[in-house]
C-alpha cells in the first residue's frame, strides 16, 4: 500500500509537470545569491516570468521613458534618443509565508526611438 | 493495480520529471583539476559532451526570451513613434553543483547573451553597457591625464555622489597613473594573429572618495571607467614599446606570450555553427614588486585586456613557438588545497600574504583555450537552433566566462566563483 501511495504521488507530480510542459509553461530556473553569498535556486513558471518582464518593459516604453523625454524637451532643445536600462525582475516564491526568499534576474536593455 | 505496473508508471514519470528539471552542466566543463571530485577522466569527457544535460533548460530559456522580445517588438510598433527595445542582454549563471539558471546583476556570470532585432543588427559593433569616462591611446602622455580626470572629479563632487574631493583626487589620479603604465606595455611584438586592442579598468568609488575592491551593485557607488584603445597600426609596436618601468616591461612580456598562445590555440579551429570567436578578454593584476600577472576579475581593482584578431588568417608557426619561456604568471587567492595541488603537480609558485603567484604551463593553457572555444561554440549552437530562424530577434553575441586553473586548464565560471577569461562569439549572420 505504501508503494502504491508513493507511485500515485509521483504520478500526480509528474502529470502536473507534464501538463505545464504541454501548455508551454515549463519551469525556468533562476539563480541568485543571498546577502550572505549563499546560492538561491528558484524554478518559476516561464509564463509568469514572461508576464513580469513584459509588464516592466512596457511600463518603461509606454510611460516612463516618454515622460522623461518630455521633461528634457520642456527644459531644453535636446531630445532623448537612447536610454540604457538595467532592469531587475524581482521574483519571489509563490508562497512567501513558507519560503522567505527571492531572486532578481537582471536584464540590460537599450531603448531607442 | 499490480506492483509492477505501479513501478512502471513511477519510473516513466520520474524520467519525465528528470527531463523537465534537467539543467546541470556536465562537470567536465566546470570542474578544475585542483577542485574536489576532479578525476583525470573528467577532462576527457568534455570533448564528447554536447551539452545535452542543459539542452532542455536552454530550450526553455531561448523560447521564453524569444516570446518576450516578440511581444515587445509588436508593442512598440503599435505605438507608432514610440520607443523600441533595440538590444537586450541577459545573463546565465552556474551554481556550485553545476546547475544552470538565469541570473541578475550580482554574482559571477557564466554566459552573457546579447539579443538584437535581426533586421537592424548588421553591424560589427559589440554591445557595451557603458562608455569610458577616461580614454587613452598610444599618444596619451601622463600630463594629458589631468585634463580628463579633473572634470570627472568636479562633476562627482558637484552631484554630491562623492563628498571628499581631496581623497577622490588622490585615489583616482594614482590609479590613472598606474593604468597609464600598463598601457605602455600593451605593445606585443611578433606576428601574432591575436593582439591587444583595448585595456579597460572599471573603478568603483565610494562616497568618501575611496576606490572599492568589489563589484558595484545597482545604485549606491559610482563607477569610473578608464580605457586605452589602440589607434595606430600594430606593425609599429616594436618601435613604440616603452620598457622603462617594471609595469610596462612585464605587461609587454605577458601580452606577447598571451597573444602567441591565443594564436597557437586557435590556429587549428575555425568558425562553426555560424559563430566566430571575435574577442578574448583576460584580466591583469600586479604583484607588490610591480610585476604584471594574469588575475581574476575584481571590480574596481584590476584592468582587463581585450585581444582582437588581425585580418590575417594564419601566422608563421615560429612566431608562436613557446621556446624556453614556457610559463606565465597568474595570481590566485591563497588556499591550502591549491598549494597541495601545485606541489603535487610540480607547479611552481611564490607564496604571498593573501594571493600567490603560480607559473602556468603555456602548453596546457593553449589546450585550455581550445576547451573554452569548444564550449562557446557548442553553447552558441544550442541557443540558435533552426526552429528560431523565422523569429524577429536573434542572439548576436555569446560571451562565456571561465575560471583558469593553475594547471592551465579552464572551467566554465560559477556564480560564486571568480573568472579570469572571457571569450566573445559573434553571430556571423547578424
Amino acid at each position: 500500500m505504501k508503494v502504491f501511495k508513493k507511485a500515485l504521488m509521483v504520478s500526480l507530480i509528474a502529470s502536473a509537470v507534464s501538463g505545464n510542459v504541454m501548455a508551454g509553461d515549463e519551469d525556468i530556473t533562476l539563480l541568485g545569491l543571498d546577502n550572505n553569498g549563499n546560492e538561491i535556486e528558484m524554478p518559476v513558471k516561464s509564463k509568469r516570468f514572461k508576464k513580469r518582464v513584459n509588464k516592466i518593459l512596457k511600463a518603461y516604453l509606454g510611460e516612463a521613458i516618454p515622460a522623461l523625454d518630455r521633461a528634457i524637451r520642456s527644459d531644453s532643445k535636446l531630445k532623448l534618443r537612447e536610454v540604457d536600462l538595467g532592469v531587475s525582475v524581482k521574483m519571489g516564491f509563490e508562497v512567501p509565508e513558507v519560503f522567505d526568499a527571492s531572486v532578481e534576474p537582471g536584464i540590460y536593455v537599450k531603448l531607442g526611438n | 493495480m499490480k506492483l509492477k505496473n505501479i513501478l512502471a508508471i513511477g519510473t516513466l514519470n520520474l524520467s519525465l520529471i528528470g527531463s523537465v528539471f534537467a539543467g546541470t552542466l556536465n562537470p567536465a566543463w566546470h570542474l578544475l583539476p585542483e577542485d574536489k571530485g576532479y578525476t583525470a577522466s573528467i577532462e576527457k569527457a568534455a570533448s564528447s559532451d554536447n551539452l545535452e544535460s542543459i539542452e532542455s533548460f536552454l530550450d526553455i530559456y531561448t523560447g521564453t526570451h524569444h516570446d518576450i522580445l516578440e511581444e515587445q517588438a509588436s508593442y512598440s510598433t503599435d505605438k507608432g513613434d514610440g520607443w523600441k527595445v533595440k538590444r537586450v542582454r541577459t545573463w546565465l549563471g552556474l551554481g556550485a553543483s553545476g546547475k544552470i539558471g538565469v541570473v541578475g546583476f550580482g554574482g559571477g556570470k557564466t554566459v552573457k547573451v546579447d539579443w538584437e532585432p535581426k533586421k537592424t543588427a548588421k553591424s560589427n559593433e559589440i554591445v557595451e553597457e557603458d562608455t569610458a569616462d577616461v580614454v587613452l591611446n598610444e599618444y596619451t602622455e601622463k600630463s594629458d591625464l589631468d585634463a580628463q580626470i579633473e572634470p570627472i572629479i568636479k562633476n562627482l563632487v558637484k552631484s554630491g555622489k562623492v563628498k571628499n574631493e581631496a581623497e577622490l583626487r588622490k585615489n583616482l589620479k594614482a590609479k590613472a597613473v598606474e593604468f597609464h603604465e600598463y598601457t605602455k606595455g600593451m605593445y606585443s611584438v611578433g606576428d601574432s594573429v591575436w593582439y591587444a586592442k583595448k585595456l579597460r579598468l572599471d573603478l568603483t568609488i565610494s562616497a568618501s572618495g575611496k576606490i572599492k575592491t568589489f563589484v558595484v551593485k545597482v545604485g549606491g557607488d559610482v563607477r569610473v571607467r578608464l580605457e586605452w584603445v589602440r589607434l595606430a597600426s600594430k606593425s609599429k609596436d616594436k618601435a613604440r614599446a616603452d620598457k622603462k618601468s617594471i609595469i610596462a616591461r612585464s605587461t609587454s612580456k605577458l601580452i606577447t606570450k598571451l597573444s602567441q598562445d591565443l594564436t597557437a590555440a586557435t590556429s587549428s579551429v575555425s568558425g562553426k555553427y555560424g559563430f566566430d570567436l571575435s574577442e578574448v578578454k583576460l584580466c591583469l593584476g600586479m604583484t607588490a614588486e610591480g610585476k604584471v600577472v594574469v588575475a581574476s576579475v575584481k571590480g574596481g581593482i584590476n584592468p582587463c585586456v581585450y585581444f582582437g584578431r588581425q585580418r590575417i588568417t594564419k601566422s608563421d608557426k615560429a612566431s608562436y613557438a613557446i621556446g624556453n619561456d614556457d610559463t606565465f604568471p597568474m595570481a590566485k587567492e591563497n588556499s591550502e588545497g591549491l598549494f597541495e595541488y601545485a606541489s603535487k603537480n610540480k607547479i611552481a609558485y611564490e607564496k604571498g600574504s593573501k594571493e600567490s603567484i603560480f607559473k602556468v604551463d603555456r602548453k596546457k593553457f593553449r589546450r585550455g583555450i581550445q576547451k573554452a572555444y569548444k564550449f562557446g561554440m557548442k553553447f552558441a549552437k544550442k541557443v540558435t537552433k533552426k526552429r528560431y530562424a523565422k523569429k524577429k530577434w536573434g542572439i548576436k553575441v555569446v560571451k562565456p566566462s571561465y575560471s583558469l586553473s593553475v594547471s592551465g586548464s579552464v572551467g566554465v565560471a560559477k556564480l560564486s566563483g571568480k573568472a579570469e577569461l572571457e571569450l566573445v562569439f559573434k553571430n556571423l549572420a547578424m
